[in-house]
Formats: C-alpha cells, structure tokens, sequence
C-alpha cells in the first residue's frame, strides 16, 4: 500500500517538474490555482449563458485550456489501477468538467439555431475583437443558415409568388433583450436604472435582484454582475 | 435550467467527512484536498463525500446548521419575519437531500430533520408566492430577492419571467398599435403592412 500511495500524485501533477520536492510544490500550486480560476470563469460563463437571451462572447481560451487540462490528466490517469481511489475520484471530477464545457457549448449551438440571421448580422457589424462567435461557432452559424435556406427555398419558396417570397425570407428572429433575469451582484453597483421611467438602485455585493436583461447587459460583461 | 443543474452546481459545496483511511492529498482542478488520515475530519466537497459514502469509505459529518434546535430557531424566525431570512448554507435544499438520502445512519434525527426542513422550504415558497402575487399585480419590472436561495429562484423560473415578459410584450403591442392607429389615421392612405411584426418573433 505504501508504495502505492505517494506515486499516482507525481504521476498527476508533478511528472513535468522532475526538481526537488519544494520546487515540485511550488510549480504545482501554480499550476492549480490557474487550473482552478478557469474552471471558475468557465462555470460562471456556463450559467450566465444558460440565463441570458442573447448569445454572449465566447470563452475559447478559457475552453481550449480546459480542455487541454483535462487531456493532460487523463493522459496521466491511463497509467492508473481503474479501481484506485484516486483515479476514481479525479475520473469523476473530469466528467463534471467535461459537463460543464459541453453543456455551455450546447446551449450556445441552441442560441446559434434559433436566432442564426440575427447573429450572423450582428456578427458581421462588430469588430473583429468584439466577435461573440469562436471561429468554429461562425462557420456553424453560417453553413446552418444557407442549409436551412436551401431547404426551404426547395420545398417551400419556390412555388410561392414572389411577394410572399420576400416576406418568407425576411424571418429573422430576434432574442427579446427585454426578458427578465435572476441577476446576482459580484461587487457593489451603484445607481442601476431598474425600470423604464428611469428609476435607480444602488446594488450592494452579493445581492439578488430580478430584472430586465437589457438593463444589466454591460454589468455582466464586466463580470460586475451575475446571471442566476 | 434543469433542477438536476441545480443539484450539481450545490454538489460543489464544501462538507466534511470522516475517512476510514489514508490517503495523500489530492490535487483537483477545483482544488486540493485531503490529507486523509483515518478517523481524522477533512473537508471535500458534497459530490465525492457522497461518492465515498456509498462506498462505505467515510462517515459524513453534517453540517452544523442540521441540528433541531438550530432550525426550529430558523423555523420560527421565518415564520415571524416579512422578509426571507439568510439561510445558514447556499443550497440548503440540495445539501440536506443529498446528505440525508446518502447517509441516514449518520445523522442524528434524521426523519425529524427532514420535517422541519420541508416545513422552512414550504414557509419560504407560500411566502414567495404571495410576494409574487403582489408584485405582479403591482405591475414591477424590478424587485430585489435577497436571501433566496438558487433552487427557491428555480422554483419560480417557470412563472415568475416568463409572465412578467408577457405582460412587457403586450405593453409594447398596445403601445405600438396606439402609435399606428394614430398614424393611420394622420395619414389616410395608410399603408398595408403593420410594422411592429417582429415583436411577435422574439422570444
């Protein structure tokens, strides 16, 4: 058992960093808290894009680290006895990762299929550093648009007159910006306008509050704010 | 959002368990954990306390707050109180569920437990309801839920957003047809399409 016990650790963590044993602590706490601050941009991401209406700008670095991360462990976990109570446990928290990252990009591939034209129109009026779409999430946007034209142009447009045909093509649906959300503030806000008539509220750090999503949009951008 | 959605972002609470065995700590992506020294508590979070617990590895300690005295405290100043009082953990609901379905034999009074925590849940909801009654008879756009827990929040989702934005999407229906009428009937002509059609998209 104990000569079990301290090998799966280096095997995990430590088998880049072959120094010392102090070094070995240091680079390895480095490297969690990293590890542990994009899990945690991540999974806020995860709920805030679960909540809003509208798609919101895309995590590809945090995700592309993760997903290396969780290659590299799994890398390190083949070696592992399947039954080894570590492997077990680091085996489970993969697939919490693994569900955060798929369920996130799921829901975004959702918001892409329904309002597809009007993303691609704001897509195209943003400026290359403020595109909300991964570059791989654009091409998606794009080839599901013409399919989906494609198709109804065979089995639809084309045996229409042509002024019905324009009004066909013109459905571009819209996510309504003015839907409430549960909304949970990270730091103090002051002054939020809340209603329509202008009305304000200071927002204290950690307290909840429903809301139009348009009123709040740029809070949560900021990271000043939480969608719940 | 699925209510097992809010059962796994509860499952990241901390709790702490009695191991019956040794282990070195372990490195997370969430975070460290351990050492294990049998016998010794240790905090990990919820979802591998329950993992270990059917694998009759620990014993769970509850949480201090699932004590009778304590919530028969928490019980009655609900009760008193307009307002929602601050509960003693996050996800309470989902902590007590899973700790208690988990690990009966571990903590003491465990059916009495069960009671008077349903009896906090259901105080809490009557009351959220009627709140909501008010609020949307009083025609907010805005409100503030302090204290509310996430699956209390989730509990409203449903009803709570979904009919107020009903009722912003017929304020802006009446108040675009209002504009029409007044313009069709400033100018006689009045062109045939209506405008305002894609209010009816949006979701």
């Amino acid at each position: 058992m104990s000569d079990v016990e301290d090998v799966p650790e280096t095997q995990m963590e430590n088998d880049e960093s072959g120094g010392a044993g102090l070094e070995e602590e240091d680079d390895d706490d480095m490297e969690q808290i990293t590890a542990q601050k994009v899990l945690e941009i991540l999974e806020t991401a995860w709920i805030n894009e679960m909540c809003a209406p509208e798609i919101l700008p895309s995590q590809t670095d945090m995700l592309e680290l993760m997903v290396s991360q969780v290659a590299h462990m799994e890398e390190q976990m083949r070696d592992l006895d399947k039954n080894d109570f570590r492997a077990v446990v680091h085996a489970m928290e993969l697939e919490r990762v693994r569900y955060i990252m798929a369920s996130y990009l799921r829901c975004r591939l959702q918001k892409i299929e329904t309002f597809t034209q009007h993303i691609l129109n704001q897509e195209e009026s943003r400026e290359p550093e403020d595109k909300r779409l991964s570059p791989e999430e654009t091409k998606f946007a794009q080839e599901f648009a013409s399919n989906v034209d494609e198709y109804f142009h065979k089995v639809a447009t084309q045996y229409m007159p042509n002024q019905q045909r324009g009004e066909a093509e013109q459905r571009i649906v819209t996510p309504n910006l003015m839907s409430h959300v549960f909304l949970k503030a990270n730091v103090a806000v002051p002054a939020v306008i809340v209603g329509v008539d202008d009305e304000e509220v200071d927002m204290t750090a950690g307290s909840q509050h429903i809301i139009p999503y348009q009123l709040v949009a740029d809070l949560i951008q900021n990271n000043q704010a939480q969608l719940i | 959002m699925d209510p097992s959605i809010i059962e796994f972002i509860g499952e990241k609470c901390m709790i702490s368990i009695i191991p019956n065995f040794s282990n070195e700590p372990l490195h997370l992506i969430y975070g460290s954990v351990g050492p294990f020294r049998a016998g010794f508590p240790v905090f990990v979070p919820l979802w591998m306390a329950t993992h270990l617990r059917k694998q009759q590895k620990c014993r769970i300690v509850p949480p201090e707050w699932m004590d009778m005295d304590i919530l028969e405290e928490i019980k009655e100043e609900e009760k008193r109180s307009k307002f929602f009082t601050k509960m003693p953990c996050e996800h309470y609901m989902v902590v007590a569920q899973l700790v208690m379905s988990t690990a009966p034999d571990d903590v003491p009074r465990c059916e009495e437990l069960r009671t008077v925590i349903k009896d906090i849940f259901d105080i809490r909801e009557s009351k959220l309801r009627t709140s909501i009654d008010a609020f949307i008879k009083g025609e907010g756009t805005y409100a503030k839920l302090d204290n509310l827990t996430l699956l209390e929040i989730h509990s409203v989702r449903p009803i709570l957003p979904y009919s107020l934005d009903h009722i912003a999407r017929y304020q802006r229906t009446a108040t675009a047809s209002q504009r029409d009428t007044s313009m069709l009937s400033a100018s006689m002509a009045g062109s045939s399409s209506v405008p305002n059609s894609n209010s009816l998209f949006s979701q």
